[in-house]
């Protein structure tokens, strides 16, 4: 016995005709926008659409920078505009230093110096992200192919083409009822150390991929951004710092903290307020490149 | 499994072509078992033992009550049937709640308590608990009032097995739904042939459904995310409105859109799963709004446990008292998390609100501006219902709820706002072409749009924005259910 859902006519396939034809034809026209079009996006709708975004228009560009910043949201507060045309930075909002460097194992790019953010350890590589930028065949497609490319999807394309209009907007000050609110909350989290296991396994993957930069001509350089005094030294961030020290030696790396004329200013505790971060920011290039000097001299002295 | 990954569109087009092969037709049930088995047991194959086992409890105490020649034999496997599939719902869903709540976490690590606090979470197991439940109790109240259904023509303990797994494991209802009666899905289950397939209904519930999630949801997701705990202290009250609003927006197109991928789905395999929301954001009332908003739950609430606890025949307290059973139960159903049950309270309070004051001047006129007035009215109380569906820790809404009222003077964020906006456009359009159409405005726009093959457009544009505008992809919020 037949179903009693209703038989298919022709007029039905027509209206269904009439709607792959239509969105044929849209995809062809933005597709086609876009591609003639091309403007430069750097932000998206929200943190991790900008995180893609920045690598992807790293990954996808001719240009190759000297100096690599990889690491958090930390990291994201320095702004390019302050670190210098010699310096990318791949930091990625709600990542981790491992994400960047596992990005740039997988690159074809040759930067001089990889600047290690080493704040934060407790973030795992951000697998999905990676396969989504590395993905075949699009991943190769995609520098050509302008429509594959994340910031151009319509609402990035209209967002970021708003914010690039504006320019950097200063940002409002956090009023010190709700600072207080956000730093006792980073103190509570940051108050239980993380479980040993996980970071061994961090900082297994990280010293495996530092070795990996380090044999194809890259040299690491670990940076400490400065954090509030009530962060400094609490439980966690004891932990990453030994864990980091003992990886990664001073005695056999570059090390680099930049310095506040002051306390740090923060948002919460973590993040530094925009004229903090632009003082640190500035400071990462001739450091970075002083310690990459220094090192090479020290290694040539050895050699002789 | 998700709806929305490839590994699924590969299973999908394996089991179409199974299914509709000549030489398979005899087996289109079983295609549809294996099929749904592998879709289910695809993350965690080892809880395709207990939906197999929580299937042969409904089929065999449904089996038996059909079977019984005395009454007080059908009663005793139907009761065996209900208890023994809330038992499953109540270990797997609730053991750890329960234990929490009344014993602390336990001590030892070793315990009963630790067990069942360490008791994975079961995909669905909330829609096929209730399906069973539904299955048991139809068989037994037919047979109680003497009606000869669709089952006791070909009944056979192999037949009815095989059902039963169909009817529970259907694999594009099996995890949020809809929920399916008993008495609505066992007579669809007879031989499908390709050429009966209403592939127009089938395309537009696909294309509207994968729209909602892909597009709308899960951009708004995105947005969204600021409402977890600790961002909301540092955004302005307007800013958390916006969130809330977007929220709101999110959780209907995530679960609209699932209901209709479901709907679209079932269509494709010759069967037809009921209609899950009906333009929710238009009601004027709170119990219109409980027939549009996931309205195969609020059925099946309706019918297995309102109605037996007496609905609303037996006085005006006791119809209070059993709208906040009702809706404090059905709130729990949601999530093993007491917010949960306090969402299903403040439904259920505001329903009792509502049948208080239901001759009142306010719901009796029917001018625009009033039942414009009873709309946001119902809006801005659901809305503001869900923060306990985003925030399942008290602390929590307690927090967000102080921030709504003390971050005033914080400076007013435009991005997200923006975005939700823009992402809501979509969804209010929809709703106010329904209220336009129902207000009888089809004159001139109407007419226009159809010239034009409007319908064709919108749709055609959904799919280009499918491709083009998807957010990250996102399990659906009603998953964890």
């Amino acid at each position: 016995m037949h179903s009693s859902i209703s038989n298919f006519d022709k007029s039905r396939w027509k209206r269904l005709r009439d709607v792959a034809l239509a969105m044929v034809v849209l995809v062809a026209l933005y597709g086609t926008f876009v591609q003639i079009w091309s403007p430069l996006i750097e932000v998206g709708q929200n943190q991790e659409a900008t995180n893609r975004i920045r690598l992807e228009n790293y990954l996808d560009s001719a240009s190759d920078p000297p100096i690599v910043l990889v690491g958090s949201s930390l990291s994201t507060r320095l702004a390019a505009s302050a670190l210098g045309p010699l310096v990318e930075n791949l930091g990625i909002s709600g990542g981790s230093s491992l994400t960047g460097l596992d990005v740039l194992a997988h690159a074809h790019k040759h930067p001089q110096i990889v600047v290690i953010e080493a704040n934060l350890l407790d973030r795992p590589i951000d697998v999905d992200l990676l396969e989504t930028l590395f993905r075949e065949p699009i991943s190769s497609l995609r520098p050509e192919i302008k429509v594959l490319q994340y910031r151009y999807r319509p609402v990035n394309l209209i967002y970021g083409l708003i914010a690039a209009r504006h320019g950097e907007s200063a940002e409002a000050d956090v009023p010190p009822a709700i600072f207080k609110l956000l730093l006792q909350d980073q103190i509570n989290s940051q108050s239980k150390l993380l479980n040993p296991a996980v970071v061994k396994n961090h900082i297994a993957e990280m010293t495996d991929l530092v070795s990996r930069l380090v044999a194809s001509g890259i040299s690491p350089v670990f940076l400490t951004i400065p954090v509030d005094p009530a962060l400094a030294q609490s439980p966690q961030a004891n932990q990453f710092r030994q864990i980091f020290e003992n990886a990664f030696p001073k005695s056999k790396y570059c090390w680099i903290r930049p310095t506040l004329p002051g306390v740090p200013r923060t948002r919460d505790g973590l993040h530094l307020v925009q004229a903090d971060a632009a003082v640190v920011a500035g400071q990462i290039e001739p450091l970075a490149n002083a310690c990459y000097i220094s090192a090479k001299h020290a290694a040539a002295s050895i050699t002789r | 499994m998700l709806f929305t990954d490839w590994i699924f569109f590969v299973l999908l087009g394996i089991t179409f072509v199974l299914y509709y092969m000549p030489v398979m037709q005899r087996y289109q049930v079983m295609v549809l078992i294996a099929a749904s088995a592998v879709f289910y047991a695809y993350n965690q194959p080892a809880l395709l033992i207990l939906l197999l086992i929580s299937a042969s409890i409904s089929a065999i105490s449904s089996y038996k009550v059909f079977i019984a020649e005395k009454n007080i034999e059908a009663k005793i496997w139907a009761t065996f049937g209900v208890v023994l599939n809330l038992v499953i719902l109540c270990l797997f869903k609730y053991g750890a709640l329960l234990i929490l709540t009344f014993y602390g976490k336990p001590s030892s690590s070793n315990s009963v308590g630790e067990m069942l606090i360490s008791l994975p979470l079961p995909l669905g197991i909330s829609f096929y608990s209730f399906h069973g439940i539904s299955l048991v109790v139809d068989v037994w109240r037919r047979k109680a009032v003497g009606i000869t259904n669709v089952w006791d023509k070909e009944i056979s303990a192999k037949n009815h097995g095989k059902k039963t797994l169909l009817y529970l494991m259907f694999f594009p209802q099996l995890i949020a739904g809809p929920i399916v009666k008993a008495h609505e899905f066992y007579p669809q289950i007879n031989r499908k042939f390709f050429q009966d397939i209403d592939w127009e209904r089938a395309i537009r519930a696909l294309i509207v459904g994968y729209f909602l999630k892909c597009v709308i949801a899960n951009n708004l997701q995105m947005q969204t995310f600021w409402l977890a705990s600790p961002y909301y202290l540092g955004l302005s009250s307007l800013n958390l409105l916006f969130l809330l609003f977007g929220y709101s927006m999110q959780i209907f197109s995530d679960f609209a859109g699932y209901s209709l991928i479901a709907i679209g789905l079932a269509y494709l395999f010759g069967y037809r799963l009921p209609d899950n929301f009906r333009f929710p954001y238009i009601s004027e009332t709170f119990s219109e709004f409980w027939t549009r908003w996931h309205i195969s739950l609020s059925t099946w609430l309706r019918t297995y446990l309102y109605y037996p606890l007496g609905g609303n025949r037996a006085g005006k307290g006791r119809t209070y008292i059993n709208l906040l059973i009702v809706m404090g139960l059905g709130g729990l159903w949601h999530g093993a998390a007491w917010s949960y049950a306090v969402w299903g309270l403040w439904h259920g309070g505001a329903l009792v609100i509502e049948r208080f004051f239901s001759n009142s001047r306010f719901y009796r006129v029917q001018s625009i501006l009033i039942r414009t007035l009873r709309i946001g009215l119902v809006f801005v109380v659901v809305t503001m219902g869900w923060i306990l569906f985003k925030l399942p820790h008290f602390s929590d809404v307690l927090g967000f709820s102080h921030a709504l009222i003390a971050n005033r003077a914080l400076p007013f964020g435009k991005s997200v706002p923006f975005f939700i906006t823009i992402y809501s456009i979509p969804i209010i359009a929809y709703h106010a072409l329904y209220l336009m159409r129902r207000g009888g405005v089809e004159g001139f726009f109407f007419r226009i749009f159809n010239a034009i093959r409007g319908e064709s457009i919108i749709l055609g544009g959904m799919t280009a924005a499918i491709i083009l505008a998807s957010g990250d992809s996102s399990a659906f919020i009603y998953f964890q259910f």
